[in-house]
Formats: structure tokens, sequence, C-alpha cells
């Protein structure tokens, strides 16, 4: 019983997580920016994993 | 303090500058850094070890994320960590590699100790050798270990590629970042980090207790087990959770003065050397020696002053004739709950250290310092661990720390505040109340409820000021994921277990939002051209507004709590 009250405390708080997400993306805003354009302004390591490809 | 505390710190920040601009350029390389399409070294090994990875777990390497999709996959990765790490504690007594057959760990210790492995905190409400079989400190502990220092390196990279990027809807991939951390940086500084533990005493086998007769007569039982893999980790990843239960203060986790240095740069370089690397990915060097310069000048103030009211000694004691003066035969000063091969200085060294990242490991006891040597660890905690705090999420917080210092400062000329081109507006300074709030929040409202129930408050060892100052040290630890104890409280009950549980979860993730939202976005903004009128913000100048910042914001929150606990002590002298 103590097994599953714990663990349900924490599947709970990761629920409240999630809705603390987004609720901050209320806060951010509607995203209208365009997709990364990763060779003109960044690389990252994904990135480099595709220029490899 | 001796001379030789004084070489050891010095030889410390030696090897701290020499080594921490290399370590910062190769790690920006790994996250990649803009313009330099150059391979980290390695490269061609470490793509062989990554792709299996990526096929097996299904990963896209060149697919990238929204910031919201980020926040969920390290959400979604930690529930998942502590479901498996919580399974493994609860069903020890039935699995392998548990020589002494230990029982599997009760109900709520497993759930705090699998909230705080999880969290990178490793606050440990237990002793290792008594409580934790070889599978579940292999397998379950330093696994969390690796994984969760990752997550939280793995953040650090989204919130700087957010702050660097142009005009951008995603700032990378939580998976490919989890995996490159782990594989391209914290294994392979942990092989050779436990190869030198290893070849100072530290032990690495899969014996159980070995039973054997002292110089008295007595017997005595020396446990056994695969300590330095787990303790080269332990530092590197600013996790502190020990593998036995004095951590770092045993010889068998830190042998000698030597390992005691070696160790004590393993707490710092990597977050130092992240400093660097954020230089490197804004492709603005100034901004990242910046940080490294405001980070450093905090850690260093704050080591002095514990190393030197612990090096003067005790004024208590001089009432008594102890002789606390530095010989031949002595460290001198305050010795109460230290190793005489480490001395009252490096002890000292250590708890600043290890307060100002996250770490948590202890080499002494923090309660038997002074008061005020033990408010200057409490105090380092409060400062939200930005100096230079954890992997990852110490650089976090100290930019966080700078974008409300650069808003502040817009205040007070009248401009529009900027950061790296980028204006700060009304989004970014709610999310950054947000990451302000969460952690005093929850450190001073459990810390509040320990203070007036009868069943929390039999857990204190000492009454009064000082046992204020244990409930403070236990949630200021617990909510900034630092882990180490001030060893004065009996937190091994279901009260402290799980308000600290929850506490370390709140620490975590509250404050890993915030800073997700931030990059998410900074990353969609177009920063403007520097002009005359631009604040810079890579200056001495600069440097001070955001100490000053970081101390206000820490000072208004918990000056009364330290007043009565550290303060009233020291003055009751």
């Amino acid at each position: 019983m103590g097994d599953l009250i714990f663990v349900a405390v924490v599947v709970a708080f990761f629920a409240l997580t999630v809705a603390y997400v987004k609720a901050c993306d209320r806060i951010v805003g509607h995203d209208d920016a365009p997709e990364t354009s990763p060779g003109a302004d960044a690389v990252t390591g994904s990135d480099r994993v595709r220029a490899v490809r | 303090m001796s001379s030789a505390s004084w070489i050891q710190f010095v030889v410390l920040i030696a090897l701290l500058v020499v080594t921490a601009p290399v370590l910062g350029r190769y790690m920006a390389r790994v996250y990649g850094t803009p313009g330099d399409d150059r391979p980290a070294a390695g490269e061609r090994v470490f793509r062989a070890v990554e792709r299996p990875i990526y096929r097996l777990c299904g990963i896209d390497p060149a697919s990238e994320q929204r910031w919201t999709a980020y926040a969920f996959s390290v959400i979604g990765f930690s529930a998942v960590s502590f479901v498996v790490l919580y399974a493994i504690l609860r069903l020890q007594g039935s699995l392998p590699f548990n020589p002494v057959g230990l029982p599997g760990v009760g109900e709520h210790l497993s759930f705090n100790t699998a909230v705080s492995f999880m969290t990178n905190t490793n606050w440990q409400s237990y002793g290792g050798e008594t409580t934790m079989g070889h599978l579940s400190q292999m397998v379950g502990l330093s696994v969390q270990n690796f994984v969760s220092a990752a997550a939280g390196m793995a953040v650090m990279a989204a919130f700087i590629r957010g702050l660097a990027r142009r005009r951008a809807s995603t700032i990378g991939n939580f998976w490919v970042d989890l995996t490159r951390t782990t594989v391209r940086i914290l294994l392979p500084l942990s092989f050779v980090l436990a190869l030198v533990l290893v070849s100072q005493g530290v032990i690495q086998n899969f014996g159980g207790h070995t039973e054997v007769t002292t110089v008295e007569g007595a017997t005595q039982l020396i446990p056994g087990g695969p300590a330095a893999s787990q303790i080269a980790i332990k530092q590197l990843g600013t996790n502190g959770g020990g593998f036995f239960n004095v951590n770092s203060s045993h010889p068998f986790e830190n042998s000698t003065p030597f390992t005691n240095v070696v160790e004590n740069y393993a707490i710092l370089i990597v977050p130092f050397a992240l400093a660097f690397t954020y230089g490197h990915i804004v492709r603005d060097r100034r901004q990242g020696q910046a940080v490294f310069a405001i980070m450093a000048s905090i850690w260093l103030v704050m080591s002095l002053a514990a190393m030197g009211l612990e090096g003067n000694g005790n004024s208590r004691l001089d009432d008594f004739g102890v002789d606390q003066e530095v010989s031949a035969e002595q460290a001198g000063g305050n010795m109460e709950g230290k190793e005489v091969r480490f001395g009252p200085s490096a002890s000292g060294l250590w708890a600043a250290s290890t307060t100002g990242t996250s770490n948590g490991s202890v080499n002494s006891m923090h309660d038997s310092f002074t008061p005020l040597g033990g408010g200057v660890a409490l105090t380092h905690m409060m400062l939200g661990e930005v100096s230079p705090g954890g992997v990852g999420v110490g650089l976090n917080g100290m930019l966080v720390m700078v974008i409300l210092a650069v808003f502040i400062a817009g205040l007070m000329v009248g401009r529009t505040p900027e950061y790296l081109g980028k204006k700060v507006q009304a989004a970014e300074m709610k999310l950054v109340v947000l990451y302000v709030l969460a952690m005093p929040l929850v450190l001073l409202g459990f810390a509040a409820a320990s203070v007036v129930m009868d069943s929390a408050l039999g857990s204190r060892n000492n009454p009064g000021a000082h046992g204020l100052s244990e409930v403070l040290y236990a949630f200021g630890s617990a909510s900034n994921n630092n882990g180490s104890a001030f060893a004065g409280l009996n937190a091994a009950t279901r009260w402290y277990d799980t308000t600290l549980g929850l506490t370390m979860l709140v620490g975590r993730f509250l404050l890993i939002v915030p800073v997700l939202a931030i990059a998410g976005s900074m990353a969609r903004k177009q920063p403007s051209p520097a002009t005359a009128g631009t604040f810079p913000t890579h200056t001495p100048l600069f440097g001070g507004l955001v100490v000053g910042v970081v101390a206000i914001v820490a000072g208004l929150t918990f000056f009364p709590a330290l007043a009565l606990g550290p303060v009233v002590e020291q003055l009751s002298m």
C-alpha cells in the first residue's frame, strides 16, 4: 500500500509539472518564429550528426 | 591556517584556472559551437558508441525539439528513472550482487532515495554500507549519478542554445544531449578519475564484509564494494552521494590529502568549465569569462571564510585551555568532527566547494563547524548554488541571475533591458520570478512546519539556534538539490523522508521548467546590433552588479532565518 502511495505521489507531482510546462508556455506566448535553420545561426550536436550523415 | 592548507588551496586554484578553459572548449564542441564545424576529440569513437544507442531507443539524432517537447522529455525520463530506482531498492533483497544479504529498502526511504538520486541531489537518509547492496549501488545509484547529471547539463545546453539562436523555434534534442553528455563527457572523465583514486587506495571490489581483529583485540567488520567507480562520478557529476555512511571522510572514499585535493578539483572542474562552454556557444568568449569570474569570486570569498573560521578554532575551547595553534604535531583550529589527515582548513575549503556546487559530499561533519563556519555552508547553498553550481544547473541559475541583473540595470538607466542583443521582456521576467521564488518557498515552508511540529522537532540533536540551523540546512540542501547533511538531524523518519523528497522534486523541476521556457522564448528573438547605449555584460561593473543581485535576493529571502540560526548561535558564544 505504501508503495502505491509513494508512486502515486510522484506521478501526481509529474502531472502537475506537465501542467506547469503548459502554464509557462502560455507566458511565453504563441510561437510564430520559423523553424530553426542551424546552418545559418547555430550548430548543435544533433545538427552535426545531420551534417555527418 | 597551516602552510599546507595554503599550498593545497593555491594548487587547486591553479589547476582550475589552467584546465577549465580547455575542458570548456571541448564541451562546447560536444554541444555544438556555431561557426566551428571541427569535430570534438574522439568524434569517430564516440559516434560508434552513440549510434547503437540511438537505434535501440528509436532516437532520430537529427531531429530538434521545441522547448515544451524538451521539457516533457526531461520529465518523462526522470519519471521512468524514479520508478526503476524505486523498484531496485524495494526488491534489493531478491536481487544478485548482495553479498551481505541486505534486505529490501523500506518504503519511505526508497521514495526519498529514488527522488534524491533522480534529482541529482543525493541526500542520504541511510548508511551506504549497512543499507545498499552492490547492485543497488552500481545499477541503481551510480547510473542515476550519470544520467541525472547529464540531464542537468542537457538542460543547460538547451538554455545556452536558446540564448544563442536567432528566430528559432527549437532548442536541441534532449535525448541527443543526454547521450552525448554521458558518453563524451562524464564517462571518460569518470574512468580516468576512478583509476587515479584506485591508485591512491580507494577500494574497487565486489567483496562483502571482511572480519578482522584490531590491535586492541576487538573484532571489526571492514566493508568492501565498488567504491572508486561511484566516487568518480559522484564528484564529477556534482552528485555527492557517498558509498559509505560518512561519505568522503571515509578512508576508502578519500584516502589521502592528495585524493582530497583531486576530489575537490573534480567537484569544481565541470561547473567552472561550463562557463567557458557558454562563451564559446554564444560566440562571445568575454561573456563566458565574465560568468566564470562572477562564479569564482563568490566561491573564493566563501572558501576563504570557511577556511579561516575553521582554521582559527573555537573560541569556547580557549576557555578550557585547549591548544588550537598550528604546530608540527597538529593542524590546529577547530578539529571537532574533522579528519586528522585533512585538517580544519581543507575541511572548510571542501565545505565551501560542495555547498557551492550542489555536490553534497562531505569530508567532515558540518554540524561540528563553528556557528559562522556552518553558516557559510548554509548561506552558500541559499545563494542558489551558482558559485559555480551543480553541473549544468549552476550555470542555469547564474544566467537567470544575469538576466535579472540586466533587467535591474535596464530599469536604472531607463533603457529596455537587453542580453546578448535580445530584449528581455515581460515574459522572461515572469519566468525569472517563478524560478527565483520556487526554492525559497519550499525551503522556508517545510522548515517552518518542521520547527512547530512535535514529531519533527524530535529529530534534532540540539535545541535552540543550532537546532534551527540543522532543520534549515536539511531543507536548504534538499531544495537546492545539494544533498550534503549537517549531520545533526535524524532525517530517517517518515516526515523528513517525505517532505525532503517533495522538496527535492520542487527544487529540481520547478526550476528546470522556467529555464527551458526562457530558452524557448529567447530563441525566437532576433538580436539587435550593439550601440553606444548598449549596457555591456562582460565588464567588472556588470559582474559586481550580478554578485550584488545574487546577494540581495538571498539576503532578503533568508536573512531572518539565518539571523535566528547561525548568527544568534555565534553571538551567544
